[in-house]
């Protein structure tokens, strides 16, 4: 019997082009297609809308906006978004809620006015609650959801100890059908992507476009072309100054600045073609939960570079599929060392995209998170928590092991 | 929705426009800072596509030269075909980023270093990218003309150097660095440096040395107060608001200009005529006095310091002397310079010059008549005056010696040595092609009827505003007699001149600045005169003789006029003030019958 379905999360395509967007669509998409109902409640700037596709409908709720919001208490979005979301989901009673990070400032009230069950997914490391009441909310949250999931097992095990509950873990998947070579990939002219967003510092994109200058005089066929988003709108606009958006001048030769293509996050469907075309995909961020960039370039047979560390460093941890360069903190984007190590790794994984076999144990490696296994793992929590059980003990064994 | 607008009226076109541009916003699949860079610049677009419609509708071939992604979609959505070219600062949703046909940088674009392709388009929009050309502005629209079809439109939007932000920085002498950004962030029009910016007036001149006419130019409003995802401190936050509305109340501090350019008329081929070695110029000569004064004129022109296989003669005159052929056979006998006779009845006025300019072969029309000594040098320094852009030049027309004196003239009917805004005909040469285009000199509704005051300025006033220059050489200089008026028939004749003038003014308001005084007086003497009748009447009608006070300046101006000394010359001394005063009462009653009839006031 089907399952009715609930993703409240205040982003989502195409307004804001991030991994937790990434998840609810793949997931979303994954599970109406084995019969569930699912809507995925979300806001948008301009008038409120309802979209149908397939059978996942979104509804679109307004989106809270103003200059002296987010000059003072960005956090406003957030608020009014969980109350537009409560009402909605008050009039429709679901099965399941998948919550995430910055889902449901609310959500205890689900648990102690609905009985509403919910699963809570820690998508993020460092959550940023200014106020002592958002703090408490959040442990809350944690506390009496009916099942808490983390991006990976040294996070889950990393969560459980510091809450004192069990928690699982569920990654984000990657769709294998969707992302997968295609398109010629131009070893000639070796292409280097950068998907992550643009205007966020911690994704590294400063870190890179230090690093191209030494890449560029090594490889100066090399192109980069830069194509995440552009930041969320209103939030941390004074860091965009601090991204790689704000810093294109970083690049010295001017032939170097020549051969980089700021393209913005394109279309959806271009996306993975994108992948599938570049020699190698750089993440070089610092705080990074999972890396859904990872997944999707090594699914696409494309090697990667990214920090050892985080959920980046979980992933990778074979050579034969890119390289991985030590950042751990905000200061190591600003370290010159860091940028020199980092030019060496991307160039380490144009020469590794030239080897054979290189596409395929990319894409062997990716199968870990497909949709298939990743989905399968989602269904059952959310058929355990709708029945009224608890899939915790056997993750919490699992999370236990990777933590020892 | 899609397809031709629905579009009847200015205020239903500017509704779906709206409707549209707002349908198409609320959908665009961007990310949401792109969404609202785009929502912040949303005003301009809905300028741009109102300013489309309104010369063009769908179906039609567009090139928009650094636009957004909504203006991109908005056109495609009313059924327009647009060719995109984009600049590498651009950003551009997929979908549109396939359709872009070039992308170019803006210095190529100033150094002209761009083809059209053999593309002719109906319209072109420049949005926002004249301000950041790092050369010559009038040499990259010149070139954008060769892509326009003949009736085609340049859409420009430009930034304006008289905005709001500007002056005040100007009037508090700080510094305006700020607003020359070598780099900023805009995923909605692209982020181009700004290296200068052009005020209306200014931008006109640039135009117009592009060969362009100015058909409509206004300050528009081409983003909102603030981006809702700016964060702003309250201060800011109102100083952003204060501004947005009172440039919204004073029009010339907003911060862009629109302008909707053309081809001026009859240069619908660019760059056809520039190349011509040496103009061939016709010479229309209005021929109504005797055989000396036309003997004087045609000889002056027949011995021109001009090529004479490069200029000919067309004499106008009435027929109505049957000697005159004769007289004119005998003048040009033995001269290598084509002359030709068209009789018009009056062989002055609008209708002749218009039937001459008709019958001319010469690039250029210059237009004289029998009253007027030619100079030698006048053909030449007609010929170099008009290159590109030039399609009317006039110069000084002075009085000859022994001419009756510039005693008492309506303003207009004396042309001398400075420039009044004038082009009489007794001294003014035209681009032919253009004149023609626009129709040449407005003749009376009713054949035989007297052509108005200034009919011959009229014209030049007009086409310059249509995109073309006109010019004022001093050394384009005739001389001209004046003969004394008639005895009595003056009074009929300065009555319908004064009558004439304010309509004159209406229809070319340029030339108020010259001729009027205080803006709605003809002359010093008629303000006086207008103060002595006022003081007059008032003194008698209150009782109160200090009001006679107000006569005193006309009384002072005419006393110089007066001999004391002989007592003989009393007599005709009063006449002469007395006909003064007859002359400005009678201009005063025709000032207030053209007044009430031009809705234009002039005393």
């Amino acid at each position: 019997m089907g399952l009715r379905i609930v993703f409240p999360y205040p982003n989502y395509w195409p307004y804001v082009r991030r991994g937790a967007e990434r998840i609810i669509h793949d997931l979303s998409t994954f599970l109406a297609g084995r019969g569930h109902e699912v809507d995925i409640i979300t806001a948008k700037p301009g008038r409120p809308r309802v979209v149908q596709e397939g059978n996942v409908r979104i509804l679109y709720l307004r989106q809270a906006s103003h200059p002296l919001m987010f000059q003072y208490i960005p956090l406003i979005r957030l608020y009014h978004f969980s109350l537009l979301a409560h009402l909605q989901i008050l009039r429709r009673r679901y099965d399941v809620a998948h919550l995430m990070s910055y889902s449901e400032v609310f959500g205890p009230l689900f648990r102690w006015t609905r009985g509403q069950p919910y699963l809570f997914h820690l998508i993020m490391r460092e959550h940023w609650w200014p106020s002592r009441v958002d703090r408490l909310i959040f442990r809350l949250l944690i506390r009496l959801a009916d099942h808490v999931a983390a991006l990976t097992p040294g996070w889950a095990a990393h969560v459980s100890a510091e809450y004192q509950r069990p928690v699982s873990t569920l990654s984000p998947p990657v769709n294998m059908e969707i992302f997968r070579p295609q398109g010629t990939k131009d070893l000639r002219r070796p292409r280097v992507l950068f998907t992550a967003d643009l205007g966020d510092p911690r994704k590294g994109g400063a870190l890179l476009l230090r690093a191209w200058n030494e890449i560029h005089r090594q490889c100066p066929e090399a192109e980069l072309v830069l194509a995440g988003p552009f930041g969320i709108g209103g939030f941390h606009p004074e860091v965009v100054a601090n991204s790689a958006l704000g810093q294109l001048h970083l690049i010295r030769n001017p032939s170097a600045r020549a051969a980089v293509h700021l393209r913005g996050p394109g279309s959806i469907d271009n996306f993975p073609r994108l992948y599938a075309e570049a020699a190698v995909t750089v993440l070089p961020s610092v705080d990074e939960a999972f890396g859904m960039v990872v997944t999707e370039s090594l699914a696409s047979g494309t090697p990667v570079v990214c920090s050892a560390f985080g959920g980046p460093g979980e992933i990778v941890t074979s050579p034969e599929i890119g390289a991985t360069v030590p950042l751990r903190e905000l200061l190591d984007l600003l370290d010159a060392k860091r940028a020199h190590d980092l030019a060496d790794a991307v160039l380490y994984a144009i020469d590794l995209a030239r080897r054979p076999g290189t596409v395929e144990r990319c894409r062997e490696w990716a199968d870990t998170w497909s949709l298939e296994r990743v989905g399968l793992k989602a269904e059952a929590i959310y058929r355990e928590l709708a029945e009224g059980g608890s899939p915790v003990e056997a993750e919490l064994q699992t999370a236990h092991k990777v933590a020892q | 929705m899609s397809g031709q607008a629905p579009v009847r009226g200015r205020a239903a076109r500017r509704r779906f426009v709206r409707a549209t541009v707002d349908e198409i916003h609320d959908r665009l699949q961007v990310t949401d800072r792109v969404w609202h860079h785009i929502d912040y610049t949303r005003p301009l677009v809905v300028e741009l596509t109102d300013c489309l419609l309104a010369t063009r509708q769908a179906p039609a071939r567009l090139l928009v030269i650094g636009g957004d992604s909504l203006l991109a979609y908005v056109l495609l959505k009313l059924g327009y075909h647009v060719d995109l070219w984009n600049f590498p600062e651009g950003h551009l949703t997929d979908d549109l980023l396939d359709r872009v046909e070039k992308t170019i940088s803006t210095e190529q674009l100033a150094a002209g270093d761009f083809s059209i392709d053999g593309r002719s388009y109906d319209a072109i929009l420049v949005p926002l990218v004249l301000e950041s050309l790092p050369g010559d502005a009038p040499a990259f629209l010149s070139r954008l003309r060769y892509g326009l079809v003949p009736d085609g439109s340049l859409i420009l939007a430009t930034a304006n150097a008289s905005r709001l932000d500007l002056r005040l920085l100007a009037l508090l002498g700080r510094s305006m660095a700020h607003a020359y950004p070598k780099s900023h962030v805009s995923f909605s029009f692209p982020p181009l440096p700004r290296l200068r910016y052009y005020n209306a007036q200014e931008l006109r001149a640039v135009t117009r040395t592009a060969g362009l006419w100015t058909r409509e130019s206004r300050f528009i409003l081409s983003h909102r107060a603030f981006s809702k995802i700016d964060p702003h401190p309250p201060g800011r936050f109102l100083k952003l608001n204060l501004d947005h509305w009172l440039t919204w109340l004073l029009p010339e501090t907003r911060p862009t200009i629109l302008t909707q350019l053309s081809h001026r008329v009859g240069d619908e081929k660019p760059g056809g005529s520039e190349n011509a070695p040496a103009r061939r110029i016709t010479v229309t000569l209005s021929a109504q006095r005797g055989k000396s004064d036309l003997q004087r004129s045609l000889t002056a022109l027949m011995e021109q310091d001009y090529s004479p296989d490069l200029y000919e003669v067309i004499i106008l005159h009435d027929g109505a002397a049957t000697e005159r052929g004769d007289w004119i056979e005998e003048i040009t006998k033995g001269s290598p310079v084509s002359v030709r006779e068209l009789v018009a009845d009056p062989p002055e006025g609008p209708a002749a010059r218009n039937a001459a300019m008709q019958m001319a072969t010469g690039e250029v029309c210059a237009h004289t008549d029998d009253a007027c000594r030619i100079p030698l040098g006048w053909l030449p320094t007609i010929a170099s005056v008009f290159d590109d852009t030039t399609a009317v030049a006039t110069g000084p027309v002075l009085d000859e010696p022994g001419s009756h004196p510039p005693f008492l003239t309506l303003p207009g009917s004396r042309p001398g040595w400075d420039h009044q805004g004038l082009f009489p005909i007794a001294n003014v040469a035209y681009r032919r092609e253009a004149i023609l285009a626009c129709g040449g000199f407005i003749e009376p509704k009713k054949a035989g009827r007297r052509a108005t005051l200034l009919w011959d300025s009229e014209l030049a006033w007009r086409i310059q505003r249509m995109g073309w220059e006109g010019r004022y050489l001093k050394h384009m200089f005739v001389f001209r007699d004046y003969p004394p008026p008639r005895h009595f028939g003056w009074f009929r004749t300065e009555w319908q001149l004064a009558r004439d003038l304010p309509g004159v003014l209406t229809r070319v308001p340029e030339l108020r600045k010259n001729l009027l005084k205080l803006g709605y007086f003809a002359s010093n003497t008629t303000l006086y005169f207008d103060l002595l009748l006022v003081g007059s009447i008032a003194a008698i009608a209150l009782q109160r003789w200090a009001f006679l006070l107000l006569g005193l300046p006309w009384v002072l101006h005419y006393s110089q006029f007066f001999d004391v000394w002989p007592v003989s010359q009393w007599r005709p001394s009063f006449r002469l003030i007395a006909g003064a005063a007859a002359r400005h009462l009678i201009w005063l009653s025709g000032f207030v019958w053209g007044s009430l009839r031009a809705k234009r006031i002039v005393l």
